[in-house]
């Protein structure tokens, strides 16, 4: 592992740990619900007992931006897990055989902008949780179908895929033993980028209202709905954007980092 | 001697063009059947034909039989079950034909695996087995190494121990000692050799190393452009080649091994 790949990793750790660890600590004590509203006390400054002070409602504005940053999470995790497992299965199935309604799906997938494919889940299913899910996840199939089918090919022009048919194995199990293993250090890559990308989506989802519905809390939705108070109570928008950006930045930089370490270990491996 | 391998007028074209033209032979078990010739001559493809890995798209046509079964015409689940079992290959380049992900007892236990009805632990015997056989001993090689910890000459026999596993009664052995220094190449083909006289395996040997040839081939074939040019006994073609480009070719890579006659090298064979 070299010092930077090490560094880029330790920031990106360090930039998800601010955010991630106290918002699961607060997420496991409030159940991701927004804290109580307090009519006398809104827009109260910092102090001992509301560390980054009230919103226009008197919530605790660190556990309203930290539950919803745990939210933005989940939603972001369970899309990238269902375009990784649905995207990895039709990658492999295209690398395998020709393909074309799967790549031709896939090229269809990518011409259409994510908040037109939102909207219509919004206008289909109302606005929830569950839609926002699927159009996260439908928006990242593509890429993840192509990055699969890419690299997958690439291991089955190798000599050790016609060895392993030359003993007489099939294709299901080429597949399973033979490429889904060499292929994972990339997609775990992936996965974790696709996060910064599904966060950011989610962010963005929500801020035009296309989220899961209030009273959840949620990032994008805090940032627009606090928007008209940036110069009266600044530190009302500037919270969770800040959030949004540890979040992003810090899953970015744990991709990288992994992506580089796991290519130290593989040269290492293979030198 | 039992006839085990027809090939009939093959001819195979990819896409773009012929490659192979009537090429017909038949390989009796226990017998070693040599094919040379120039780089780009079809050798590689008649061997791809052989075993069905021909890429999609190219087309073969005559027949090519494994005993009683017609091989050109097999579908690929049929193909699963004559691949490994009846018949074993060995590439030129032990570099890359090792998965890096999986230790090298896996591999060679998995043609066991998938073509006999063994348990884990004879499965597990039988590998070792096998590995001592192709030279592998425990102390220098453990069953649980992976690919990388290896040399080129130990991959390259984890490779002839995964074609060997199911005793096959043919072995196409493309180039397969090549990229081996000279000792382990006869020590390998020693082995292969000793394979053909005890359980009568045939033995179809492509390579460009007419030394090699020599010294291991009952039969040769030469081709030249997808066609064979000339076939017949290791003796008569090297003795008496008729046709030009034999001549030629035993010319120009006999010329410098004439000087320094063959003597054979301190072969390593471990008991079969």
């Amino acid at each position: 592992m070299t010092a930077r790949s090490n560094r880029t990793l330790r920031v990106g750790s360090i930039l998800l740990g601010i955010v991630l660890l106290p918002a699961t600590v607060i997420t496991l004590f409030n159940g991701g619900h927004a804290p109580p509203i307090d009519v006398l006390h809104r827009y109260a400054p910092p102090s001992p007992l509301h560390p980054l002070g009230t919103d226009p409602f008197g919530r605790d504005l660190m556990v309203h931006v930290l539950t919803g940053a745990f939210n933005s999470v989940t939603i972001a995790a369970i899309s990238v897990c269902l375009a990784t497992i649905v995207g990895t299965a039709l990658g492999l199935i295209a690398a395998a055989r020709p393909a074309r309604t799967i790549m031709g799906l896939a090229d269809l997938g990518l011409a259409f902008p994510p908040v037109l494919i939102a909207a219509l889940f919004v206008t289909a299913l109302g606005a929830s949780a569950t839609g926002e899910t699927l159009a996260i996840a439908l928006f990242g199939l593509p890429a993840q179908i192509r990055i699969t089918r890419q690299a997958a090919r690439s291991i089955l022009i190798q000599d050790y895929i016609a060895a392993s048919r030359l003993a007489g194995r099939g294709p299901f199990y080429i597949m399973r033993r033979h490429v889904l293993p060499n292929i994972l250090p990339l997609l775990t890559i992936q996965a974790t980028s696709s996060l910064a990308l599904a966060i950011l989506s989610d962010a963005g989802l929500s801020y035009l209202g296309l989220g899961a519905p209030p009273p959840r809390p949620d990032l994008g939705r805090a940032l627009a709905s606090y928007q008209i108070h940036i110069f009266d109570h600044p530190l009302l928008v500037a919270i969770p954007g800040i959030t949004i950006i540890f979040l992003v930045l810090g899953f970015n930089m744990f991709g990288d980092g992994l992506r580089d370490a796991l290519d130290a270990a593989y040269e290492e491996h293979t030198l | 001697m039992r006839s085990l391998l027809h090939v009939l007028n093959l001819s195979v074209q990819s896409p773009n063009r012929p490659i192979l033209h009537d090429v017909s032979f038949t390989l009796e078990s226990g017998q070693v059947l040599a094919i040379t010739g120039e780089s780009g001559s079809g050798k590689s493809t008649l061997a791809l034909s052989l075993t069905g890995l021909l890429p999609p798209g190219f087309q073969t046509n005559g027949s090519i039989r494994l005993e009683k079964t017609e091989l050109s015409t097999l579908s690929e689940r049929d193909w699963c079950q004559i691949r490994g079992k009846r018949l074993g290959m060995v590439f030129q380049e032990p570099m890359t034909a090792l998965n890096p992900t999986r230790r090298i007892g896996t591999q060679i236990g998995d043609t066991f695996r998938l073509h006999t009805t063994l348990s884990r632990r004879e499965i597990d015997t039988e590998t070792r087995t096998l590995m001592e056989q192709v030279g592998l001993s425990e102390a220098d090689v453990s069953k649980r190494a992976y690919p990388h910890q290896l040399s080129g000459g130990q991959r390259q026999r984890v490779l002839l121990a995964m074609a060997l596993a199911c005793q096959p009664e043919l072995l196409i052995a493309d180039e397969f000692s090549t990229a081996l220094d000279a000792r382990t190449q006869a020590a390998m083909m020693a082995l292969v050799t000793r394979r053909c006289e005890t359980q009568g395996m045939a033995v179809l040997m492509i390579s460009h190393d007419l030394g090699l040839v020599r010294r291991h081939a009952d039969h040769v074939l030469v081709m030249k452009d997808g066609a064979c040019v000339e076939q017949g006994t290791t003796a008569s073609v090297f003795n008496a080649p008729r046709h030009p480009y034999t001549q030629a070719l035993l010319t120009m890579s006999l010329h410098g091994a004439a000087r320094t006659p063959l003597t054979p090298l301190p072969v390593f064979t471990a008991p079969l």
